[in-house]
């Protein structure tokens, strides 16, 4: 066979694809193809494609695809897309977003018990109520810089006050 | 400027296989319109389409012409033939379909081969995906071993 198993083909087709074994394997999809394509992925799925390998990986790191995901899980969210755009590339971007905010919103509803990682228990802490009042979600988007790494913090808030923000630290 | 009715268009595969086809038909790709467009020859046109094999290309056409006709059937009926054209394409051609469908610039073919790939790729391991799409794992295990702890949350 020319490329790994494919469940959907019968038994026909395994019969044809061995005499065809000296067919050129298929190229690979291109960058932008897989961008078309995991566009349309949900959240697990583009965690799983970012281990496939370094170009996959270099695909899911388009914020687009991110916002694609939240977009769909949020339509109607209270405030102008561009707006809120702007906000959450500001505050560390839709990956981050869904991540810490709407995917353990997403997984309390599911199955109640949270995992027991300590990286899952910091993100339980900090996990609001799952209401999605449009105050709320501002108070929330606010608090994502603090979750962020040392160099984001830095490049975010270079030259800000995060005083600005008007959110207490959180406790670690 | 516009064309008399039934005008037709020759397009050659990469393997030099000639499909004669309506000009409405072949316009659904904006590649195919441009080209058309820009070489205002009257007769006879004969347009190389590269890298599109004449398998594939057959494919692309019968999709081209269903929607070229589109007007003439319910919204309904069309989301119907296009879910049974792209549950019938096996793995390989639905790949170059949606190479073709890029390359010649056919949206609508786009956004069906890459939702078809999207869900065959649902809730499959990296190593599924990899298997799947013949994608050599380029990672060092240590990369490997920090990219799965950022995605953790996938794998707990």
């Amino acid at each position: 066979m020319k490329r790994g198993s494919i469940e959907e083909m019968g038994e026909g087709s395994a019969k044809k694809a061995r005499i065809e074994e000296v067919e050129v394997p298929v190229p690979e999809l291109g960058d932008d193809l897989v961008f078309e394509v995991l566009k349309r992925a949900d959240a697990t799925t583009l965690a799983a494609a970012a281990c496939v390998s370094r170009r996959w990986r270099a695909v899911t790191e388009d914020e687009r695809i991110w916002e694609a995901v939240c977009t769909r899980q949020w339509a109607n969210f209270g405030c102008g897309n561009q707006q809120l755009r702007s906000v959450v590339l500001a505050l560390g971007g839709f990956r981050q977003l869904h991540s810490l905010y709407l995917l353990p919103l997403q997984k309390t509803q599911q199955h109640p018990a949270m995992p027991s990682s300590s990286a899952a228990a910091a993100r339980r802490a900090w996990m609001a109520p799952a209401r999605f009042g449009k105050d709320e979600g501002k108070t929330r988007l606010m608090r994502m810089p603090l979750h962020c790494d040392i160099d984001q913090w830095v490049t975010i808030f270079n030259g800000h006050d995060t005083s600005t923000f008007g959110v207490s630290s959180p406790k670690k | 400027m516009v064309g008399v009715k039934k005008k037709m268009v020759t397009l050659v595969s990469s393997d030099g296989v000639e499909f004669v086809v309506e000009k409405r038909v072949a316009e659904q790709s904006l590649f195919i319109k441009n080209a058309l467009n820009e070489g205002g020859v009257e007769e006879k046109v004969m347009i190389p389409i590269p890298k599109v094999t004449s398998d594939t290309l057959s494919s692309v056409l019968e999709y081209c012409e269903k929607h070229a006709s589109a007007t003439e059937f319910q919204e309904n009926e069309i989301e119907e033939w296009d879910k049974e054209y792209i549950e019938k394409a096996d793995l390989d051609l639905l790949y170059y379909l949606l190479q073709a469908s890029y390359s010649m610039s056919i949206m609508g073919l786009m956004e069906l081969g890459a939702k078809k790939v999207a869900s065959l790729i649902r809730g499959k391991s990296p190593q599924e995906i990899r298997e799947l799409f013949n994608i050599k794992n380029d990672f060092t295990p240590e990369q490997e071993e920090e990219i799965r702890r950022e995605m953790q949350w996938n794998y707990e």
